[in-house]
């Protein structure tokens, strides 16, 4: 169907975006046409604002704004002598939420994939090597990649490149979700889980 | 426990071209009648296609939608799987697909694979390829075996596949000049590693698969050919040699690397590995006849029925295509008797000879040319 231009042009901005497709695009752009002016413009600002203002952490390559260093690592209360390494910025508000982890973070942006064209040179691992050279407190590196054939690659690529450089280099363990039931759980994870036991103490 | 498929209905399916193709199915035998070209082997590639463990289902969906004169085709099935009723509903477009079982949306039919019927299929032209084709044909056949008995089997095939993609991708990057040799050897370890991991899986569990299962198969065999004295055997034929841990296999990758990067590709490892069918120490892809061919196809197809039984504790649906123009009369008869006593079978033929030994109320004529 034709619609006039500027709404034509505004679906197709909307598409862009990943699980967006023609119906749902069609609709935000509608949904959006009938919003208040001022609701408009306080949208396109947060868009261009975040846009202009927000960069990565040139430490841990967190999202940052004002030019510095994140919040995490500027923060007086983080144990700055553990570093917990993950995949995307997604995965630090998910381990922030748990409130276990004090240290600090170092984001990859992406796992290793040949298949997609993105090797240790494409992701923040000579940045990591850097930062490791620079600040010699710190101690244990964690890895928290997700158990997929690509975040297993990359666990194992950056357990052989940091061994000689870390004392302590640790991973996530696998197993049963808090609150499952063990009838409910998939085969996988429980034979996992039996791998992974430990000793009550 | 047990497993039936209680209807069908096809639309745009093949030859079943609009809406009004809808089958009911008797619980034990059902025979698919009429002439050639009329959409029999049609009837039984649906039923396939909604179930897992048919045979060419990596190839089905080019081939599906290269013949459908419509851009789409819809499949329902009803069924029973372990004393559940399931729906399930798949409508597949050229870019779209809709699989709905039990009202629930998946994104593809492998994501609901647990819930699918499983089904072995026997076509006299086709499974001979199992025994005569690539050793890829032998591979897929123990693969979809394992598949069923051994979840833990199922992952680590998917993994090691994965990891085998990548890696060839990885090697592809030296080939195409973008990556030098020193880079890759670098960033191959990984998958190595992957690869080796899983592989040793793979490796042992079709060890053990053939040291406990190929006396069944033997007997099979000469169940099925009665009247031969053909001494049949069946070896694994690792591509990896005198290796069974993980070390073991790391280091076969590693000592491939030479070759590997030369061309490209991941020469060696469980991916390569054949199964040895023999007759008489000769290997029966080169040296047997096509009625022994077929023979130990068709021994084959009732070990993994014999094994798929007994772990699930059912029997899978079993659709056999048009055997009665392949099979002499002592071989069908010896196929009857592998058959299942409390399964549903799927029988496609030109014209209904001697139905052997079945009572009338344990069958039912589905005659296409009638329809």
């Amino acid at each position: 169907m034709d619609y006039v231009l500027p709404l034509t042009e505004l679906i197709e901005q909307f598409r862009k975006l990943p699980g967006i497709g023609a119906k749902s695009a069609q609709r935000l752009a509608f949904q959006m046409l009938s919003w208040d002016k001022k609701e408009i413009e306080k949208f396109a600002n947060s868009l261009l604002k975040a846009s202009n203002d927000i960069h990565y952490c040139p430490e841990c390559f967190n999202f940052s704004t004002g030019g510095g260093v994140c919040n995490i690592c500027s923060s007086s209360k983080r144990d700055k002598s553990t570093v917990c390494i993950i995949a995307s910025v997604r995965e630090l508000a998910t381990i922030e939420r748990t409130h276990e982890f004090k240290g600090l973070y170092h984001v990859l942006h992406g796992l290793i994939s040949p298949m997609d064209g993105i090797g240790p040179d494409n992701l923040k691992i000579k940045e990591l090597l850097n930062r490791l050279s620079r600040h010699s407190e710190i101690n244990e590196v964690i890895l928290a990649l997700s158990p997929s054939t690509e975040g297993e690659a990359t666990t194992l690529y950056l357990t052989r490149l940091l061994k000689p450089l870390i004392k302590k280099i640790t991973r996530l363990s696998f197993g049963l979700s808090v609150g499952s039931d063990i009838e409910q759980t998939d085969e996988l994870t429980l034979a996992k889980a039996f791998e992974g036991r430990r000793e009550c103490i | 426990m047990s497993l039936f498929l209680n209807s069908i209905s096809l639309l745009n399916f093949r030859n079943y071209l609009g809406a009004g193709n809808s089958f009911n199915f008797h619980k034990k035998f059902v025979f698919i009648i009429g002439p050639n070209a009329i959409g029999k082997t049609n009837l039984l590639e649906a039923i396939q296609y909604i179930s897992f463990g048919g045979e060419g289902n990596k190839e089905r969906e080019k081939i599906l939608s290269k013949n459908a004169e419509q851009n789409f085709f819809s499949i329902e099935a009803n069924y029973e799987l372990e004393s559940r009723d399931c729906t399930l509903e798949c409508s597949i477009g050229e870019t779209k697909k809709n699989i709905k079982l039990n009202g629930v949306n998946y994104r593809s039919l492998s994501q609901c694979i647990d819930n699918l019927p499983k089904v072995i299929t026997f076509k006299s032209k086709e499974s001979i390829e199992i025994v005569r084709g690539s050793p890829q044909k032998r591979r897929e056949w123990v693969d979809t075996t394992l598949t069923v008995l051994d979840l833990k089997y199922a992952n680590a095939l998917k993994r090691y596949n994965k990891a085998l993609e990548q890696r060839n991708s990885l090697l592809k990057t030296f080939i195409q000049q973008k990556k030098s040799k020193q880079t890759i050897l670098h960033e191959i370890d990984p998958w190595d590693i992957e690869l080796s991991k899983y592989g040793v899986y793979l490796q042992n569990s079709r060890k053990q698969f053939v040291e406990k299962h190929s006396a069944q198969y033997i007997s099979n065999y000469q169940i099925i050919a009665s009247d031969s004295e053909d001494k049949p055997s069946m070896n694994y034929q690792p591509s990896f040699y005198g290796c069974s841990d993980e070390m073991g296999l790391l280091r076969q990758f590693q000592e491939g690397h030479h070759i590997d990067l030369i061309r490209g590709i991941t020469n060696k490892g469980p991916h390569r590995d054949d199964f040895l069918l023999t007759l008489d120490d000769q290997e029966i892809r080169h040296f047997a006849s096509q009625g022994q061919q077929r023979t130990s196809s068709l021994a084959l197809k009732m070990l993994q029925l014999q094994l798929w039984q007994e772990q699930l504790g059912y029997s899978p649906l079993l659709l056999l295509d048009d055997v009665a123009a392949e099979l002499d009369l002592s071989r069908q008869k010896a196929l009857f008797s592998f058959l299942p006593t409390n399964g549903q079978v799927f029988i496609t033929t030109t014209h209904l000879v001697n139905l052997p030994l079945i009572s009338k109320e344990d069958y039912q004529i589905i005659n296409l040319n009638k329809m």
